[in-house]
């Protein structure tokens, strides 16, 4: 059986992420991948590489989408491009490649630069650590700080005795997530 | 731990903006004197951060790969979904022979054509001829290892073969083989994903064999890393050809036992800090007996102590919450009897608030139970005869801090101290080697339990050693510990035991924990009550030694100021005169002779030089006192240190007084000084002598070593009026040094383990943080009226 191919417009992609269809709207957003691939390509990269990047702007634009106000001048391409262009600088500036890679990607014109600040590196910290975790303490925190589930809900869908035990263990998972985080932190040598 | 929940529930509303303006400057404030609040609220941050990004993180990799699969699907098919993806799957085809198929039925012939026919299939066959009548294990060129117990195979009647049984074995573990083979994975409609498959086929004689449902073959597959959800399937072929995958069951993990005493069951972080205490951890035996030796907190030694000293709370009273302040008074007042939630001497403190509703005053009854139970109440009466009639320590606090206690042992969780080490003790034995325990991936676990504190939790786990792990993990997840369901998720199974072994070691466990933790607790009461006497004989000896001094020193006193009065009337040519016997308390009632002797008192009182001038003769009369320092190099490396200086026209001696600088002390001119040191070092005992000591100097002492010969032949040497009793006071002072000793092992001990305490007992000390912040965590118990 052939998958649907309704293309969702922008605001159809971003609303989408916000009401949990986030995997249908990635997957046409994938279609980006090549050119973003043919960038990073050209300037010192990998095809892994580029996915993995292009994979980390999925998730700072779904974080972005969340915020109903949030909005951007061009295209969601556009803005796709422009995140993982400064993912991938970033990424250059940390490694110290080329400085031809530098400059010719600073100077090539976007037609939009994204109100992204830097990436904060040590997101991907916290999100292995916080993968790391069992699947009912992701599950409890997601519902908890994504979804903004009220505790009793919660409660009631773990099948707990009430909103004090929610809560409680809502707080010894993010707890361990905290441990799991500082072993990775103590492990990782600060740049 | 509680605390540190409720600081991060304040974490929460500082990041949510929910708190109000004066809570939050507040908060603020606290944030920029405590580094370790900044970090808490950043890290905080970050994972919350985590936690919104971690579906959409998924959803990203999900997403990819439908991207890719789209890509491939139209050229590449089903085989592409192989390359892909990664599980095992297991083609077996006879296991429990009558209660295979999808509706239960057995399997007829046409069927058992289908499950194992293997036309069409390129791949090469490992033909095995067996011995049916033997064990045997066998392990492929994929590494699945095959272990067929003796009779496994039965014929149509159930009869086991005793000729020899013709094995074909195929295998399709890597994507290639499996496209080569032209194997599918697909399950009724389902694509699976694949990462290999097996087939077994069993002959004798030319017709195919069962297996007896009672001895089935075990297999066990290389497992592929970082797959926790294998399944199982079992392959038909179905009337086009393909093979359908049915019957999915979850893969049990095989443990694999190993020598227990080379596991570590140490709670997290015990010998990490016994290193940083500077302990030997190499040294398994001392690391066993300290861990050992910390009995659950009813031993009675001093476990249970507030872990901080008040002085870090009393900026405020106020910023203590009733909760830390009613955990701090439980330990103080209570902890001897009670627990939160166990019962001791007395009964668990949690729920007594509620028990007590409605009745009289349960604060009453904690300040004077025999009062309330003299006046009649009927339930307190009933509470006094079910603890067998102990009666309650009085204690003396207001109602307030007595609802603290409460309130503390309502909200203290199920949490105990920390796992008994008497129980790791009993279960970290050769004992329980091959079981459960003995894996691996139950040590794991045992880091894990050290987290909950919860003996319980423990003891699910040894109680059930005939059950498989995952179980169990779900059993303790179940007790709201949710890092086991994560263990539960990897389906760990269990070691086999032989019959009724579990029970066995289930009562060994339960019994040997019990009598292991009775001998420790009995050991240390011993040692400590055999210290406790020690002590007080050896103050008893120190002040009989003291008294004893000042005797001589009194002594020595009278016998020194009688030779300088001696002096100075020889020097003023006066006639003899005796002193009195107390002379330093005589009334000076005139001018006279008595001048010269009170200055000479005074002198030799002070030690400090004089000079007199008789008005009457114009003759002049001085005593000289002289300072000498004796200096000994590494003065604290001695248990003991004592310098004498022997006066050799006296028949005494006197202690040097001890300074910044060394010893020190002034000389009298008109003797010669004999100058005697006495050090201890363990057992080891120092002495250094030198005769004729010139005043005024500096004297380094170097001590050597000397045994007991060397140190009468030093002592004789310096005149053998004075050796008898310096020889006494020798001995007492190495007597001294070993009880210093002594001592001090034994303030070591304790504060070794108070060290460790933390570590070893988790929930009993980590608990309330100095820096936490209490003011709003007060407000949410005491609102404000």
């Amino acid at each position: 059986m052939k998958a649907k191919t309704t293309t969702m417009n922008d605001a159809e992609l971003l609303a989408a992420m916000r009401d949990g269809r986030a995997e249908q709207a990635f997957t046409q957003l994938y279609r980006q991948l090549s050119d973003i691939q043919t960038m990073v390509r050209t300037h010192g990269g990998s095809r892994t590489e580029a996915r993995d990047l292009f994979q980390d702007a999925l998730v700072i634009i779904h974080e972005k989408a969340q915020d109903t106000g949030f909005t951007f001048s061009g295209s969601l391409a556009a803005f796709l491009y422009g995140i993982c262009r400064n993912l991938w600088l970033a990424e250059l500036r940390v490694k110290g490649k080329a400085e031809k890679h530098i400059s010719a990607l600073t100077a090539q014109p976007s037609n939009e630069e994204p109100s992204i600040n830097n990436e904060d590196p040590l997101m991907h910290l916290a999100e292995h650590a916080f993968a790391a975790l069992g699947e009912k303490c992701r599950e409890l925190l997601t519902r908890f700080y994504l979804n903004a589930e009220p505790l009793a809900t919660i409660a009631q869908a773990f099948g707990y005795a009430g909103e004090g035990a929610a809560k409680t263990r809502k707080y010894k998972c993010l707890e361990q997530a905290r441990e799991k985080y500082r072993l990775l932190l103590s492990n990782t040598k600060t740049i | 731990m509680r605390d540190q929940l409720h600081l991060m529930e304040l974490v929460d509303n500082y990041l949510d903006g929910i708190m109000n303006s004066t809570d939050r400057a507040a908060f603020e404030e606290r944030m920029r004197k405590s580094d370790e609040l900044t970090a808490l609220v950043e890290d905080q941050q970050h994972l919350r951060r985590a936690a919104r990004r971690s579906p959409a993180r998924a959803a990203a990799k999900k997403a990819y790969r439908k991207h890719m699969w789209g890509k491939w699907a139209p050229w590449a098919g089903v085989g592409a979904a192989v390359l892909i993806a990664s599980t095992a799957a297991l083609f077996l085809w006879t296991s429990n022979n009558a209660k295979v198929g999808a509706d239960g039925s057995p399997i007829d012939p046409q069927e058992y054509r289908m499950l194992t026919d293997t036309t069409g299939t390129r791949l090469d066959p490992l033909v095995l001829i067996i011995d049916p009548t033997k064990d045997t294990t066998l392990v492929t060129p994929s590494g699945v290892v095959l272990d067929i117990p003796q009779g496994a195979f039965v014929d149509s009647l159930g009869v086991a073969i005793t000729t020899p049984v013709r094995l074909t074995i195929l295998e399709a573990f890597d994507p290639l083989d499996i496209m080569k083979a032209g194997l599918s994975t697909m399950s009724g409609d389902t694509l699976l994903e694949s990462g290999g498959m097996f087939y077994l086929d069993a002959q004798a004689n030319g017709k195919p064999v069962k297996i007896d449902p009672a001895k089935p073959l075990t297999a066990m597959v290389p497992a592929i890393l970082g797959q926790d959800d294998m399944q199982l399937y079992q392959g038909v072929k179905r009337s086009d050809g393909i093979i359908d995958w049915r019957n999915p069951k979850p893969l049990k993990k095989s443990l694999v036992p190993v020598d227990i005493t080379t596991l570590n069951f140490y709670p997290p972080g015990y010998e990490a800090k016994l290193a940083d205490l500077g302990q030997d951890v190499t040294d398994k035996a001392f690391k066993d007996s300290l861990y050992y030796s910390f009995v659950s907190r009813t031993g009675g030694e001093n476990t249970m102590r507030w872990p901080y000293e008040d002085r870090d709370f009393v900026q405020s009273d106020t910023t203590w919450s009733p909760y830390s302040m009613g955990q701090k008074l439980f330990f103080e007042s209570c902890a001897g009897c009670h627990t939160p939630t166990r019962d001791l001497t007395g009964p668990a403190l949690q729920g007594a608030k509620a028990r007590w509703a409605g009745k009289r005053s349960i604060q009453d009854f904690v300040r004077n139970s025999q009062e309330v139970i003299a006046s009649g109440d009927v339930y307190a009466q009933n509470l006094f005869r079910r603890w067998k009639a102990s009666v309650m320590t009085k204690v003396e606090l207001s109602d307030k801090e007595i609802d603290a206690i409460l309130l503390y042992a309502d909200a203290a969780t199920n949490d105990e101290d920390g796992i008994d080490p008497t129980k790791i003790k009993t279960i970290w034995n050769a004992r329980f080697n091959n079981t459960n325990l003995a894996t691996k991936e139950f040590e794991e676990r045992m880091r894990a339990l050290h987290g909950t504190c919860n003996n319980a939790a423990l003891d699910a786990y040894v109680n059930n050693l005939d059950r498989d792990l995952s179980e169990i993990d779900q059993q303790v997840g179940a007790m709201g510990y949710p890092e086991f369901d994560h263990f539960a998720e990897r389906n760990d199974g269990h070691v086999e035991l032989p019959a009724h072994a579990a029970d066995r070691l289930r009562t060994f466990y339960e019994n040997n924990s019990r009598a292991e933790a009775e001998a420790i607790r009995k050991t240390q009461d011993k040692f400590w009550r055999a210290q406790w006497k020690q002590d007080v004989k050896s103050d008893a000896k120190r002040a009989e030694h003291a008294m004893a001094d000042e005797v001589r020193e009194g002594e020595l006193f009278q016998k020194e100021l009688q030779a300088n009065i001696d002096t100075v009337y020889a020097q003023l040519g006066l006639k003899h005169r005796w002193m009195p016997r107390s002379a330093w308390v005589v009334p000076v009632v005139n001018t006279g002779w008595w001048n010269v002797d009170i200055a000479v008192i005074q002198a030799t009182t002070s030690r400090a030089s004089m000079s007199y001038t008789d008005p009457n003769s114009d003759k002049t009369a001085t005593l000289t006192y002289t300072p000498l320092i004796v200096e000994v190099a590494d003065r604290a490396s001695f248990d003991e240190l004592v310098v004498y200086l022997i006066p050799n026209q006296l028949n005494s001696y006197q202690r040097m007084k001890e300074g910044a600088g060394g010893f020190t002390e002034r000389l009298n001119s008109i003797f010669t000084y004999d100058l005697f040191c006495l050090g201890m070092k363990g057992t080891q005992r120092l002495a250094f002598i030198s005769k004729n000591v010139n005043a005024g100097n500096t004297i380094p002492a170097s001590l050597q070593p000397v045994d007991e010969n060397a140190l009468r032949q030093m002592l004789g040497r310096s005149g053998q009026r004075i050796e008898g009793g310096l020889l006494e006071e020798a001995r007492f002072h190495e007597w001294l040094g070993a009880d210093k000793q002594r001592r001090k092992q034994n303030q070591a001990r304790v504060d070794l383990k108070n060290a460790l305490l933390p570590v070893v007992f988790p929930c009993t000390l980590g608990v309330a943080r100095p820096d936490s912040i209490q003011t709003h965590v007060m407000k949410e118990y005491f609102p404000v009226k």
